[in-house]
């Protein structure tokens, strides 16, 4: 199934992609997603895995269990300093 | 910025006006005995740093959705008449406005308590993202424990 990514702020810069659609295969949930994500080098693991990561799918806040469906939206990012 | 709607959100480069906007809020309400507003600014100086440029981005589509979701649960919790909060994002400097709460209600405990629990949950919940400049370079904002603590008063069991 294809699914739409976001990245954003520090974490956008640290694996230098704001924006991406991606095809998956065995891929059912996030926390499949982010070890997929992880294994595409240092710079993602580093970012995906050091710092503490936020998630949101189609724009609900989400943890890693969450389900993946098709043509869904998931962001990625750092806890949020708003206000 | 013009809008009817009692219950309103927008975020903007643009500056705002405090004035401009308390009187398109009320559009000449006679009912609401009490307007509380807050206004968030950026600091010149943060953890010990002397800030020079604040970048504020966000996530387009989820911040507008989650800022509706905390007015809607402000009006659950105090007998609101309107809300209104504007955010800006892009470049900002020291002394420049970021954001704008107004609340409006009979009476002034739940005008000012609903403009405190927007705030504090715009702070935990809004899909915002801040980047220093620095004279030593830029750092992105973490977020605060303290912040976490002010939402969750909202939230405590009696």
């Amino acid at each position: 199934m294809k699914i739409r990514i976001l990245y954003f702020g520090e974490l956008r810069e640290q694996v230098g992609v704001h924006e991406e659609f991606v095809e998956l295969s065995a891929t059912r949930t996030v926390s499949d997603l982010i070890v997929a994500l992880t294994a595409r080098g240092p710079a993602w693991a580093s970012a995906l895995q050091t710092d503490p990561l936020r998630i949101a799918v189609n724009q609900e806040m989400a943890n890693l269990e969450a389900v993946l469906s098709p043509n869904c939206e998931v962001a990625l990012f750092r806890p949020v300093t708003g206000g | 910025m013009t809008t009817n709607e009692a219950f309103s959100v927008c975020v903007q480069t643009q500056p705002f006006d405090l004035g401009h906007e308390y009187n398109q809020f009320l559009m000449g309400d006679r009912s609401a005995g009490a307007v509380a507003s807050f206004v968030g600014r950026v600091r010149e100086t943060n953890d010990d740093q002397n800030i020079n440029q604040l970048e504020l981005e966000h996530y387009p589509g989820m911040t507008e959705k989650v800022m509706h979701e905390v007015l809607i649960d402000a009006q659950g919790r105090w007998p609101l008449l309107g809300a209104r909060v504007i955010h800006r994002v892009g470049a900002l400097a020291p002394g420049d406005n970021i954001v704008l709460v107004l609340t409006s209600s009979a009476h002034r405990h739940a005008a000012l308590d609903a403009c405190a629990f927007i705030m504090d949950h715009l702070k935990t919940r809004a899909t915002f993202w801040k980047k220093e400049q620095t004279p030593e370079g830029q750092r992105w904002v973490k977020g605060r424990n303290s912040d976490q603590a002010a939402e969750a008063r909202w939230h405590a069991k009696d």
